[in-house]
């Protein structure tokens, strides 16, 4: 799964949303690393909405503006799960293996001495 | 007009690159996200732009290859369908109707030939054919084909293209052509008629029984591009003197390699692809048909197989003989696609391919 699809649908997890809604909280969730853009985000909901992962919510008008809700359907909640599961053990395993190397390798004292 | 107007304008213009059935449900709901994430802008940036246009182009080819639609069924079908019967008559042609080669001394063409041993053939084709090894294998695999194809067998065609290509093939490279081989025009046909029925097949759903019918619309349009393949192909042949140059340079060449084939002739087929090229993208954008775009590749075969001739073999025997073998590949295509337009409008029925459950 791209980021930016793992982005956009943790942004619905948590309420439906528009799409700017989504742009500026992906915005949040990543710390500002991320930018998605318009273009680029319909794209993705196209595909999403294709997959079932997500759905019309409701509509409004807004300043004369069409305004369309999407969230997230159930099959879209399973998937953003079993992603997360998969990025969470792979980041355990990263941060275990690492407090293992800092054990085992200790970082030399830069500052002066022998080691 | 207000800085606001003149950007969501210029969004608007942006927005084009998506296909027009989600611009229709969408595009104000995307032109929103635009312009509330503009803030102070005049106009779209660099980024921006590049981001919808890639999406909106991106989207088009998706939608356009990843769901199934009927006219691409259909236009798939009538490809598995026709492509090993066109071979098949082509091949019955040649073995008939015998074409007669003008004298040396009077043909471009064959002036390169003096230089090879042995009398120079006065015919191309005729009943001697059916002595020339291989042929009869190339010419029975396409029977064979054909029916195995029009009893909706997909995979066990498949089967039957591979090992017809493959003794096609062998027996291509053993021979020659001088008196005992298969002719170029056969050769190239056959050659180029393995990979586009191989790839029909593939393409094409499954079905008891191929059943094709276009509409009158989609029908009419495709008869055109297919007579403006065989246009464009002719002119591309040695009966201008556009090509009839690049016949004499070449035949005293001594060279088949792709780099040291006359221009003017390579060029030639370059340009009739460009402009069906163009011409497609034409039809596509003023009709809304760029489903057709796969049998537009389809109908363009005949000259990219003989470009692809050009380059590892001699480029002459296509454009300066037209062979009836050429004239069946040249004409085949339109006369189908008009008798499956005169058998819709006969019958008044739309058939469609009846699928059958598990594997054909």
């Amino acid at each position: 799964m791209q980021q930016a699809t793992f982005l956009i649908l943790t942004a619905l997890a948590a309420s439906s949303q528009h799409g700017y809604g989504i742009i500026t909280d992906v915005h949040e969730i990543s710390g500002g690393q991320v930018q998605l853009r318009a273009g680029t985000l319909y794209t993705a909901l196209d595909r999403l909405r294709e997959d079932e992962l997500v759905a019309v919510d409701r509509e409004e008008i807004v300043d004369g503006r069409l305004r369309r809700y999407y969230r997230l359907t159930p099959k879209g909640e399973d998937v953003l799960a079993d992603e997360a599961a998969r990025l969470q053990a792979n980041a355990s395993v990263a941060l275990s293996r690492l407090k293992v190397r800092a054990v085992v390798l200790p970082k030399p004292d830069l500052a002066g001495g022998t080691a | 007009m207000t800085e606001s107007a003149g950007l969501e304008r210029e969004y608007r213009r942006l927005l084009a690159a998506y296909p027009q059935s989600f611009r229709r449900e969408q595009g104000e709901e995307v032109l929103a996200v635009l312009m509330a994430g503009a803030r102070d802008q005049r106009r779209p940036s660099l980024a921006e732009a590049i981001d919808v246009i890639r999406s909106g182009l991106g989207m088009r080819l998706r939608r356009a290859w990843s769901v199934p639609d009927q006219r691409w069924a259909d236009a798939l079908l009538v490809v598995s369908a026709a492509a090993p019967l066109l071979v098949v008559v082509a091949g019955l042609l040649e073995v008939a109707v015998p074409y007669p080669l003008p004298p040396p001394n009077r043909n471009p063409f064959l002036f390169g030939w003096s230089r090879f041993q042995g009398p120079v053939p006065r015919e191309l084709g005729g009943l001697s054919l059916l002595h020339v090894p291989g042929f009869d294998i190339a010419i029975g695999g396409q029977v064979i084909l054909a029916v195995v194809v029009l009893l909706g067998l997909r995979r066990i065609g498949l089967a039957v293209v591979a090992a017809a290509a493959a003794v096609f093939w062998l027996a291509a490279a053993r021979v020659t052509w001088i008196g005992h081989g298969i002719p170029e025009p056969m050769w190239v046909l056959g050659a180029a008629a393995f990979p586009l029925e191989a790839v029909a097949l593939i393409a094409a759903p499954g079905g008891r029984r191929v059943r094709w019918a276009p509409r009158w619309r989609e029908g009419i349009v495709l008869l055109l591009v297919a007579v403006a393949v065989q246009l464009l192909t002719l002119l591309s042949d040695a009966t201008s003197l556009f090509a009839r140059t690049g016949v004499l340079l070449h035949a005293t060449s001594h060279s088949s390699s792709w780099k040291s084939l006359p221009q003017p002739g390579i060029a030639g087929y370059v340009a009739a692809i460009l402009v069906l090229t163009a011409a497609a993208a034409g039809l596509a954008l003023t009709l809304k048909i760029s489903r057709y775009f796969l049998l537009l590749v389809v109908l363009c075969y005949p000259v990219v197989a003989q470009l692809v001739a050009a380059s590892v073999r001699y480029a002459g025997e296509l454009m300066g003989l037209p062979t009836n073998a050429h004239l069946a590949e040249l004409y085949l295509p339109p006369l189908l696609l008009l008798a499956g337009i005169m058998i819709v409008a006969c019958t008044g029925q739309r058939l469609r391919a009846v699928r059958q459950p598990g594997p054909a």
